[in-house]
């Protein structure tokens, strides 16, 4: 067994290491180990699980949430968010720099992706920000680090491949992550006051004075982001809708905001389309390849023979997803995050669960994971979003983005000493219409 | 002054169309699948609306739209390899001289080539198959499988074609992936 688990590791790491594409890569482990190891008929076995995976009714939000979140990086809608919101945090110790944080959480509910997040919001909040006298670095590192609450505050694509993944209901790792994302949020908000409070030069000095009549008018300019939450968030957790249909009427939505603000021309359609069809692809072969090799690995006893490994080391239940921490945060440097989840799932996902911990609450812990590998150089795409925004050195950006990754990661371990935090919504709540 | 078009003239201008003709289906398919996606949207909202102001169910629309999803993510692959848009871990390639990392990206081909090959050949005989035995859906609308199943076995098959072009630009010096949009990518013409 032994031999199997260096062989499947080895053939992942020189595959993927002399840069075959993600997808191809677990394809090939997949069919590589069962070629070796097992004499069963493999190309039914394949042909079967792709056509289950692409197939899979749970699945269909994906790529609606994607093409919602195209059509909205082409709209005005970051500007509207930016004046609805400055107003509100300018007298707040850092000032127009919780922007950034309150724009990102606020655009997180209606985005399932983190880099979509950080580019719609960073496009406005950089400029702004710089040309306001603010300090780069923290503008920076907090929009890298915000922009990855795109993943946890629901919808969230990576707990829609997750759900499929694990069998869990994409609904209850929607409403699990509410919490989390907002104290996450929270904590951002609290490091940037701090470090404005200790060293007053990273804003400018002088304070606007805003006047409530100015407050009032400016949620005007929260409008649309405030009326694309209510269809998206408000029909699924009325019960109205399931993740998928509550997608469709996020993209109707988009649309509906995009004719009001004027941006909805024939070119941006098309443009937001195929840019949609070539993110969906490479999520949607590498969601099918996972499954794949997770049934491959099955088929091996893999997950058990690990299990039986880990369990023989007599670690408590902390000490193990401590481990993983370590772990994912290693693999989340050279990997980009959904890639190492959904390759790592069918092994971890078992131990944890052996732990004594819930599926709902792994699925966070996972995708805080990936957002901690989305700020990680030197494989990291919300650093690779800041770059095309900024054009600084991903190395500079990524120092900028640090504190928040430690911020993370002190968060996680908190999640993981009380698990009741992430659990306490999906607990009491009872849902119908759900997945 | 060029010289008279020898044979081997001919048979790189040959290998050219070659490779513009599987890019231009490449850029179609991905049209198709943007289609797909938009097809899926409009059948979700019928369910949506169908189920809130006339309280049934449409009962096709989940079906076909997971039909139209992996139509969707098999007709792109092409477009997203011609693209750059499939994932692919550069750090090693990045860090070695130019030769090795062209080295490492005529590997990374050759694997692609064998791999898309084997998941074409996969899905083209589970379509076969689905035509030989008469296969239709486990729904109400009895759907014969081998047409959405033969739409996933095209994909696939344009996947492989668009990965021997791959294989062809490299062995000739020509950049292999190109930004999204850029008028190489069979949208000239």
């Amino acid at each position: 067994m032994t031999a199997t688990i260096a062989t499947l590791i080895t053939l992942l790491i020189v595959l993927l290491g002399a840069g075959v594409w993600v997808s191809l890569g677990l394809f090939s482990v997949g069919i590589g180990g069962l070629e070796i190891f097992r004499d069963m008929p493999i190309d039914r076995q394949l042909s079967i699980s792709i056509w289950n995976t692409v197939t899979s009714e749970s699945l269909i939000a994906l790529p609606l949430f994607i093409l919602m979140a195209e059509i909205i990086f082409r709209t005005r809608l970051s500007a509207s968010l930016f004046n609805g919101l400055a107003p509100w945090v300018a007298n707040l110790p850092g000032g127009l720099m919780h922007v950034n944080v309150l724009g990102c959480t606020m655009f997180a509910a209606i985005s399932g992706s983190s880099a979509a997040t950080a580019a719609t919001v960073g496009r406005i909040t950089l400029f702004e920000l710089s040309s306001r006298g603010y300090d780069r670095t923290l503008a920076m590192g907090s929009l890298a680090g915000a922009g990855t609450l795109g993943f946890l505050i629901p919808p969230s694509v990576i707990m829609i491949i997750y759900g499929v993944l694990s069998g869990t209901s994409v609904l209850k790792l929607f409403i699990a992550g509410v919490v989390p994302g907002l104290l996450l949020a929270l904590s951002y908000m609290g490091y940037i006051a701090a470090r404005v409070v200790i060293s007053p030069s990273l804003v400018p000095r002088e304070r606007p004075i805003v006047s409530w009549e100015e407050r009032v008018k400016s949620i005007f300019g929260l409008g649309p982001v405030a009326f694309l939450i209510l269809l998206v968030l408000g029909s699924m957790y009325g019960g109205l809708a399931s993740p998928t249909e509550a997608a469709a009427v996020g993209v109707f939505g988009s649309v509906v905001v995009s004719a009001f603000q004027r941006s909805l021309t024939w070119e941006n359609v098309c443009d937001a389309a195929m840019s949609a069809v070539r993110t969906i692809s490479m999520v949607g072969l590498i969601v099918a390849a996972a499954v794949f090799l997770t049934q491959a690995m099955a088929f091996l006893g893999v997950p058990r023979a690990v299990a039986e490994q880990i369990a023989a080391l007599e670690l408590s239940a902390f000490a193990l997803v401590a481990l993983l921490l370590v772990f994912y945060m290693i693999l989340g440097c050279v990997l980009e995050g959904m890639s190492a989840i959904v390759m790592t799932l069918p092994i971890t996902l078992p131990l944890v669960l052996a732990a004594g911990y819930d599926k709902i609450w792994f699925g966070v812990f996972l995708v805080l994971v990936v957002e901690m590998a989305q700020i990680t150089p030197p494989v990291g795409f919300n650093l690779f979003v800041i770059q095309t925004l900024t054009g600084e050195r991903i190395g500079v950006i990524a120092r900028a983005a640090f504190p928040f990754f430690i911020i993370m990661a002190i968060f996680t371990m908190l999640l993981t000493l009380f698990p009741e935090v992430v659990m306490f919504l999906p607990d009491r709540v009872t849902l119908g219409g759900g997945e | 002054m060029r010289p008279s078009p020898s044979d081997y003239d001919v048979g790189s201008a040959m290998i050219s169309a070659c490779l513009r003709w599987i890019d231009r289906l490449s850029t179609g398919a991905a049209a198709i699948a943007a289609v797909c996606l938009v097809a899926m949207t409009v059948l979700m909202l019928g369910e949506v609306v169908a189920r809130s102001v006339f309280s049934r169910s449409l009962t096709f629309s989940w079906e076909f739209s997971s039909y139209l999803m992996g139509a969707a993510f098999f007709l792109s692959a092409g477009y997203g390899l011609r693209t750059g848009g499939q994932v692919r871990v550069t750090l090693l390639s990045e860090a070695v001289p130019p030769t090795v990392s062209r080295a490492l990206d005529f590997f990374s081909t050759v694997v692609g080539i064998v791999v898309t090959l084997y998941i074409a050949y996969a899905l083209c005989d589970m379509t076969y198959n689905s035509y030989k035995r008469d296969i239709v859906s486990f729904t109400p609308t009895e759907t014969p499988l081998i047409i959405p199943q033969g739409v996933l076995a095209l994909g696939a098959v344009l996947f492989f074609l668009q990965m021997v072009a791959r294989f062809v630009r490299l062995v000739r010096d020509e950049p292999p992936d190109v930004q999204p949009g850029s008028t190489d990518i069979g949208t000239d013409q």
